[in-house]
């Protein structure tokens, strides 16, 4: 069972979690086309490599970013979420 | 008869507690420390088990754990391998798989078939024709698989268990001791596990004549039972490894899950057979087997024997042998260079025989197969092949094959450990490790004791400089010396078709030249046709030389033809140790214990209990439409304690709740409620529920039983994105919630509460705080079911004072609890949809009529833009009321069912009432748009060329002008 | 001044109480059978319901001040702790949010007041507490939670899972016995209770009353 690092809580199991989805950084709305905003809401792509993801630890109530690489199922680092987030 | 041998030093028995038990109904005594296979063979009874396929008579193999031939029955446990099975007084065993007994077993018959069934052959003769399959099926189930499960067996639930160390040593052999001594005496937690009921591993057996071993033994151990931070869990098997080194360890009683965060495996190697005609006769063993025998049982593994041996090994073997009054005949050495050790000369002096490139060609037996007559040995030409001709037969009782060993490195390959094949050894050895993942010992090429202790030590070393030790002194890797300890091949082919590979499952050499034939070329595709390595033991003692036949069809390496992928677990585990305890945690209202007491009938509704309605459960329908009738008609009472309740305060409250919500929030006076709606990015309607405003900077907000978990959860995700100075509160379990609805409801309240709830002072949709029964409390006016009401939220410990405060004063009006699905026919009959059930993962608000509840000109709120792409579309559905004309009709409809236009499905019923206040069955469901207006017909099918007509009708269906809850 | 018993806790008691308080509303078990002996059994593993207890919760950004003017002792850092008066606690669970438990008297809250000052808002907090106690609540913990708590500080929490429920787990100084208090949503509280009253009485850990852990009371 993978141990998963809480910035606030420490290390702890992956039960303790809830996965929360890619995290994809906020867009403005208005800034997008029709065509490109269904593409930010609906499109999930499954290559393998380096993604960023939202993981909620369940008892605090904490969600936090995790960079994982799901080819090698490794964790690289976690964080809290700030808007510089959204700066790639 | 009794193959006791004299007391032996360090032996596992204890003769002082002789112990009487029974196998195959024959009584037999043995002593404490015996395994059932030990006194058995002490009995001189060497007919342990009969082979899965042709039932042929199988002893000891192995006496290391993983004889699957010995698998017996005691009570309710069935498939206990009798080499680890512990004596215990009066324990009855007896052997699985046989018509009979072992030793009298009417299935042997199946031997005479064997040459019939070639592997593969039951996949290919069994399948056509299709229709006799189930016959065929049910002949084989008779006579396939091993123990029969006791489908009474009952037991309490076993505990799993967590555990966490710094440092877990799987094997505590000579490199597994050394290396938790070292650790332990620097301070770390460590746990030290070994399948066996004793520490020491190869010194209690291989190296028990060897006085410097034995010393080293006995500190080691003086130095391990010293230190309280070693945990030393003897008779521990560790199962599997999986992510970030969490172990699976299961002992005689439980599961534990252990959290290590370094793993030491110092497993050692598995003996492995040599393949020769006849090799599976009672009475053949591997060398080690007959070792733990004498030292660890005292028991005589054979009067008369024969080694087949390619190894410094053997010949320690035959002086050990011999040293115990065994006769060894032959030793039969397969490598034509003989042994270059000084244990070559110490057999001499024996006056044992060593014949030099030779092989035994085949057993012969007596007493059909079950005793051991003796060994044709031949010798072997510069190919390896055998050459009978010049055989020499040797009588014999017994046979010791010592001719190479395999890792136990099935931990170590799931926790992601790379082998490489090395010659100077000819094993698979670990050469490329994860961080924080060690080998040492023989798993790791080294097989004398002192070089396993030195490797122990290094592996130790590397353990805690990356556990963040400081000052530790590395050690040099330690490399093997001298002859290889196995021999590339050590596979004789032979006419009779009865020169074993795997004894598991009865596959013999030429099953896999047929399996190569067949264009089976991969290890992986050749394991699954021949079954090899699919038996009880998982290959332990077949899987090598599998891959050393492979590869020489293939005419490639050992190390190009791979392994097969080790899953967990390493030895068969009791199911009941991985059902273990479980819990599933169920949420109770505070009134739980009320309703139970009331005759509520309780059902899960998501995570929460809840009681549908009050009364027998032969009365469903007649209780909820009592309970209907009474809010209807005078006054009810329900327990809405799930419903999700949360605050939100600070200065950006109204913000956020813009943010989230479709509606409108900042001018909202205090003291009022509005509908809340929230979808989620693409637009689906995710939450709906009511917000009171409680102060400008205090809202108080509801949402679903089902959903407000998750709801609570996304919110707490926006707070962060939007970064507003917003606190929210899950007060889902902190607060009861109690609605008291119907026409008398406001004449049960007035005199409980400090709030005056008249008409103009508290209307419809107004939210005001005072007390109810004495106890601080939040009103809200809100009409679900229909009719006059008040929703009165409570601090969950005064739920029940409060409540039954209410159930008193109401008793004049006629007050009547009512449960939940009361309150789904009375929502229903108001039209109003529950989220999630009436509505999917799709559903948008326009096509649940909802559109306005959505701000027009909002900049944004979540899912707004979505929604705005959604707008332009035309609709693909509606969600809409019906009405059946009679609930009689069978079968009923129900929800789900789908609702169609010929053979278009034009529809689905998302909720359904049989019987309702209003004297006809109503519903709804979703239809395509055109169905969508009132009057027209919906073709519901119950059944195949079953269905029902509705029609659909405009909603609210009861109580249309909403004048009734104002 | 006795009010009438108007709170109740979620966990049914065992047997009648052999003596119990009253608690700001609530009765509080003190013992059941035997006083004594539950007194010992606390020293070895035992269970005791706390639900009765009041408590509460502050959040937002003038929290802090309005606590520190209540007298109550402030946290240095968040999941730390400090003891209230009268036994209770005072926990810092985020760094705008307190969590309140009182002593056995339930005395040592601060008032309920009318007005709070702008972000300073109270909160309902009628989590369940549940107390399991003695030198053998560690093999209760490994049966039933994924953390270590063999290396956990005192006095503060752990926020984590328990027989699967999300709870906030207080291993606490000051009580004449190892003792960790665990709060969780009152909804699950009888769930997680009887989970571990099951793995209890498997080590022979009795369900006492308050008197074994408060010494005052007696």
């Amino acid at each position: 069972m993978k141990i998963l690092n809480c910035p606030l809580n420490g290390p702890r199991p992956i039960q303790e979690f809830h996965y929360g989805g890619e995290f994809h950084p906020p867009l403005d709305p208005a800034e997008l086309n029709d065509a490109d905003w269904g593409q930010e809401v609906h499109h999930r792509h499954g290559e393998p490599g380096v993604k960023r993801e939202w993981w909620y630890h369940t008892a605090s109530g904490t969600w936090f970013i995790a960079e994982r690489d799901n080819l090698k199922d490794h964790v690289i680092q976690t964080y809290l979420y700030t808007p510089e987030c959204g700066n790639d | 008869m009794t193959s006791r041998l004299p007391p032996q030093p360090g032996e596992w028995i204890d003769r002082e507690q002789p112990l009487d038990f029974q196998f195959e109904g024959v009584s037999y005594q043995g002593y404490t420390g015996d395994v059932l296979s030990s006194a058995l063979w002490a009995n001189g009874v060497h007919v342990l088990g009969r082979s899965f396929k042709y039932h042929r008579p199988r002893g000891i193999y192995s006496l290391a754990n993983h004889d699957a031939n010995a698998l017996v029955s005691v009570g309710s446990r069935t498939n206990l391998r009798a080499d680890c099975l512990p004596l215990e007084a009066g324990l009855q065993a007896s052997a699985v798989n046989t018509l009979g007994s072992a030793s009298r077993d009417y299935l042997a018959i199946m031997d005479r078939f064997s040459r019939f069934l070639p592997v593969g052959f039951y996949y290919k003769a069994f399948h056509t024709p299709r229709r006799l399959f189930p016959f065929y099926e049910k002949q084989m189930r008779k006579v396939a698989g091993l123990g029969k499960i006791d489908p009474q067996y009952r037991e309490g639930p076993t505990g799993k268990q967590y555990d966490f160390c710094d440092l877990l040593i799987v094997g505590a052999g000579p490199a597994g001791l050394s290396a938790a001594v070292d650790a332990g005496e620097r301070g770390l937690r460590v746990i030290l596990v070994d399948e066996n009921p004793h520490p020491g591993g190869s010194f209690t057996w291989q190296w028990q004549r060897n006085a410097e071993a034995q010393e080293r033994y006995k500190k080691l151990l003086d130095r391990l039972h010293a230190l309280e931070n070693i945990d030393l869990r003897p008779g521990t098997i560790a199962g599997g490894v999986y992510s970030d080194y969490w172990v699976a360890l299961f002992d005689q009683h439980r599961l534990t899950k252990l959290r290590a965060s370094a793993v030491l495996i110092a497993s050692g190697c598995f003996e492995q057979p040599a393949v020769f005609q006849n090799n599976d006769a009672p009475g053949i063993m591997l060398g080690s087997a007959a070792q733990r025998l004498i030292h660890r049982y005292a028991v005589q593994p054979f009067t008369r024997g024969v080694i087949l041996g390619a190894n410094s090994d053997a010949y320690r073997l035959a002086s050990d042998l011999a040293a115990n009054g065994i006769d060894v005949t032959a030793l039969c050495d397969l490598r034509p260079e003989g042994e270059p050790s000084t244990a070559h000369a110490q057999v001499e002096a024996t006056g044992i025989p060593v014949y030099r490139g030779f092989t035994i060609y085949q057993a012969e037996t007596r007493r059909r197969g079950k005793q051991l007559a003796g060994v044709i040995a031949c010798p072997l030409d510069r190919k390896g092949e055998p050459q009978p001709q010049a055989g020499l037969t040797l009588p014999c009782d017994g046979v010791a094959v010592s001719v190479g060993w395999a890792p136990d490195g099935g931990l170590l390959y799931q926790a992601g450990a790379r082998f490489q094949y090395k010659t100077e050894v000819e094993q698979f050895v670990p050469n490329s490790l994860p961080a924080g993942l060690f080998a040492a010992g023989r798993v790791n090429g080294i097989f004398s004791w002192p070089d396993q202790c030195r490797d122990g030590l290094r592996a130790a070393r590397e353990a805690a400089v990356y556990l963040g030790q400081p000052g530790v002194t590395e050690l040099d890797s330690v490399t093997h010396q001298g002859p290889s300890p196995s021999h590339p091949y050590p596979i004789f082919s032979h006419p009779g078709k009865h020169n074993f590979v795997d004894f598991d499952e009865d596959i013999h050499l030429a099953d896999f030249k047929n399996a190569h034939q067949e264009g089976y070329d991969n290890i992986e595709l050749v394991k699954r046709f021949t079954t090899v390595g699919m038996g009880p033991s998982q290959g332990k003692l077949s899987n090598m030389n599998a891959i050393r036949i492979l590869a020489r069809h293939n005419r490639a390496t050992i190390q190009a033809t791979g392994t097969t992928t080790s899953r967990p677990f390493q030895h068969p585990v009791p199911l009941g140790h991985l059902a273990g305890r479980r819990f599933h945690p169920l949420r109770r209202t505070p009134l739980d214990a009320w309703h139970r007491q009331a005759g509520g009938q309780m059902a899960h509704a998501g995570s929460w209990l809840r009681p549908e309605y009050y009364g027998p459960a032969d009365q469903r329908d007649q209780s909820i439409l009592s309970e209907a009738n009474q809010v209807r008609q005078t006054v009810g009472l329900i327990d809405v304690s799930t419903l999700g309740k949360l605050q939100i305060t600070g200065p950006d409250a109204a913000e956020f709740l813009e943010r989230i919500y479709t509606g409108r929030f900042h001018k909202q006076p205090t003291e009022r409620l509005r509908y809340g709606l929230a979808c989620d990015e693409t637009g689906t309607v995710l939450e709906d529920g009511v917000i009171a405003r409680l102060a400008d900077d205090h809202f108080y907000v509801t949402a679903t039983s089902g959903g407000s978990g998750a709801f609570y959860r996304e919110l707490l995700r926006w707070r962060q994105i939007f970064q507003l100075n917003v606190q929210i509160s899950n007060l889902t379990g902190q607060l009861a919630a109690i609605n008291l609805a119907g026409p008398e409801s406001r004449n049960v309240l007035k005199d409980l509460t400090s709030i005056d709830v008249a008409g103009d002072a508290f209307p419809y949709l107004g939210v005001r705080r005072g007390t109810v029964a004495g106890v601080a409390a939040t009103l809200m006016r809100v009409g679900f079911v229909g009719e006059l009401g008040y929703e009165i939220h409570v601090p969950a410990s005064s739920a029940l004072h409060v409540w039954e405060v209410l159930a008193d004063a109401g008793r004049p009006f006629g007050l009547k609890p009512f449960g939940v699905e009361t309150q789904r026919l009375l929502r229903l009959e108001k039209g109003h949809l529950i989220v999630g059930h009436d509505t999917d993962a799709l559903t948008h608000p326009a096509e649940a009529d909802l559109n306005w509840a959505i701000a027009k000109n909002k900049p944004f709120f979540v899912g707004s833009r979505s929604l705005e792409i959604l707008q332009q579309r035309p609709l693909t559905r509606q969600l809409v009321g019906f009405r059946l004309a009679d609930a009689d009709v069978t079968p009923f409809p129900k929800e789900c069912h789908l609702i169609f236009d010929g053979d278009t499905i034009v529809g689905r019923v998302t909720s359904i009432a049989r019987y309702s206040t209003l004297k006809h069955p109503l519903g709804m469901a979703f239809v395509q748009p055109r169905l969508a207006s009132p009057g027209s017909q919906l073709h519901i099918r119950t059944a195949p060329g079953k269905s029902v007509v509705g029609e659909v009708c405009s909603l609210p269906f009861y109580d249309p002008e909403n004048l009734r809850q104002q | 001044m006795s009010l009438p018993i108007t709170r109740t806790s979620p966990i049914l008691p065992p047997a009648s109480p052999g003596a119990s308080r009253d608690v700001a509303g609530a009765s509080l078990a003190l013992w059941f059978d035997d006083a004594e002996q539950e007194r010992r059994a606390a020293q070895r593993l035992a269970l005791c319901d706390l639900s009765s207890l009041p408590r509460v919760g502050y959040k937002g950004n003038a929290a802090t001040n309005w606590l520190r003017e209540q007298q109550v002792p402030i946290p240095a850092e968040t999941f730390e702790s400090k003891r209230l008066r009268d036994g209770g606690i005072v926990l810092k669970v985020a760094s705008d949010e307190y969590f309140l438990e009182a002593g056995p008297t339930g005395l040592d809250l601060p008032p309920q007041v009318a007005n709070f000052p702008p972000e300073c808002f109270p909160i309902v907090r009628e989590d369940s507490s549940i107390v399991l106690c003695g030198v053998r609540s560690k093999d209760v913990l490994q049966q039933v939670c994924g953390y270590d708590f063999s290396t956990a500080a005192l006095d503060r929490v752990v926020y984590t899972r328990l027989a699967g429920v999300d709870a906030a787990v207080f291993p606490a100084s000051g009580f004449p016995q190892p003792l960790v208090k665990i709060w969780s949503d009152r909804s699950y509280a009888v769930s997680l209770w009887n989970s571990l009253v099951e793995i209890c009485a498997e080590f022979e850990g009795p369900i006492i009353g308050a008197q074994a852990l408060f010494t005052d009371l007696a």
